[in-house]
């Protein structure tokens, strides 16, 4: 339980060259009991709720418990301390970070490269162009196509969280996933140009200004919780926000994080 | 009488010791067992099956809030 603002802090380093993680809780928490539990903790991480889906990794007698998987497949390590050098070293196998496989195919090295670099859109042509010119060259042909599937993966999970965002109108979150899809990295793509459109178009919003400068407080208010012993006090100012922001995401926001604190 | 309960005794500690034993199989250098995630707190991640993480590395993590 000690370790997983660290986990959460790894996760957010790496998750974008290839880690994948996965904390199971393991005593029985819900989906109620969890959450404000976590965000209290700015865990943000997978969190997983009972073992059903990793029943054939068996774990030791008490808690805390790892695996690490390495990108060949196998299971580099399992116990309860030292996960962290396995995972650093495992990290370090990984020529392509987020390609999702050890080699390529000496044809798609360069579209493999560019992908590793940061430039998917350069990745996706270079693998497009090598895919014409290999007609019958069926593994050719497979490694062109898995990281041309890996680019459009990558591009529809941001625009995923982009909807999501939008939904929750944690349009600061928003703002911070168009720019990433409308800059560099995914520049020619089609969804890359309508980004950059759509980041506009809310960037002209006054609804959505409001909303932003909502959260941007809301995160002023947290951050000065942090300096405050008691949790009245950290209430006490969640609830002025409330009061001042109401209407806002982040007003409900302040709101279900104080009724977390009184749980 | 003194073989019947050296029997009953090997059981139970056999009986005993077994959880433990299938708890600490050694699974490393073996190819990694299939896995779906299931349930999530939050939202899931993208990828949440061994074969859709294939390539990376994966932490699994047990842990609880007691």
């Amino acid at each position: 339980m000690k370790a997983l603002p660290s986990l959460n802090a790894l996760w957010q380093t790496n998750k974008d060259k290839g880690l994948h993680v996965f904390l199971v809780e393991s005593q029985g928490g819900t989906r109620d009991s969890l959450t404000p539990w976590l965000q209290q903790r700015k865990i943000t991480a997978p969190v997983v709720i009972g073992r059903g889906g990793f029943g054939s990794y068996a774990g030791g007698g008490g808690l805390p418990y790892a695996f690490v998987i390495g990108p060949d497949g196998k299971v580099a390590f399992q116990g309860s301390s030292g996960y962290l050098g396995e995972i650093n070293k495992q990290l370090e196998r990984i020529k392509y970070p987020g390609l999702g496989k050890l080699e390529v195919v000496s044809e798609c090295t360069k579209a493999a490269e560019a992908f590793a670099k940061g430039d998917f859109a350069g990745a996706r042509e270079q693998a497009i162009k090598v895919k014409e010119k290999a007609v019958d060259k069926e593994d050719v042909i497979a490694d062109a196509d898995h990281i041309i599937n890996r680019v459009d993966a990558r591009a529809a999970t941001l625009r995923k969280e982009i909807d999501d965002a939008k939904a929750k109108r944690r349009y600061h979150e928003a703002f911070a996933k168009l720019e990433e899809l409308s800059g560099k990295g995914y520049k020619g793509m089609d969804v890359s140009t309508a980004a950059a459109e759509e980041l506009k178009e809310l960037k002209r919003d006054k609804d959505v200004g409001k909303e932003v400068k909502a959260w941007n407080d809301l995160q002023k208010v947290v951050d000065g919780n942090e300096k405050l012993k008691s949790d009245a006090d950290k209430q006490k100012a969640l609830n002025k926000f409330y009061e001042k922001n109401e209407g806002t995401a982040a007003a409900d926001e302040a709101k279900k994080l104080a009724e977390g604190m009184g749980s | 009488m003194l073989g019947l309960k050296k029997g009953l005794l090997v059981a139970l500690i056999a009986a005993a010791v077994a959880p433990v034993m299938w708890a600490q199989t050694n699974m490393v250098g073996q190819d990694a067992p299939a896995f779906d995630a299931g349930e999530f707190v939050g939202e899931a991640p993208a990828a949440t099956t061994m074969d859709q993480c294939r390539g990376d590395v994966v932490f699994i993590y047990y842990w609880g809030t007691r």
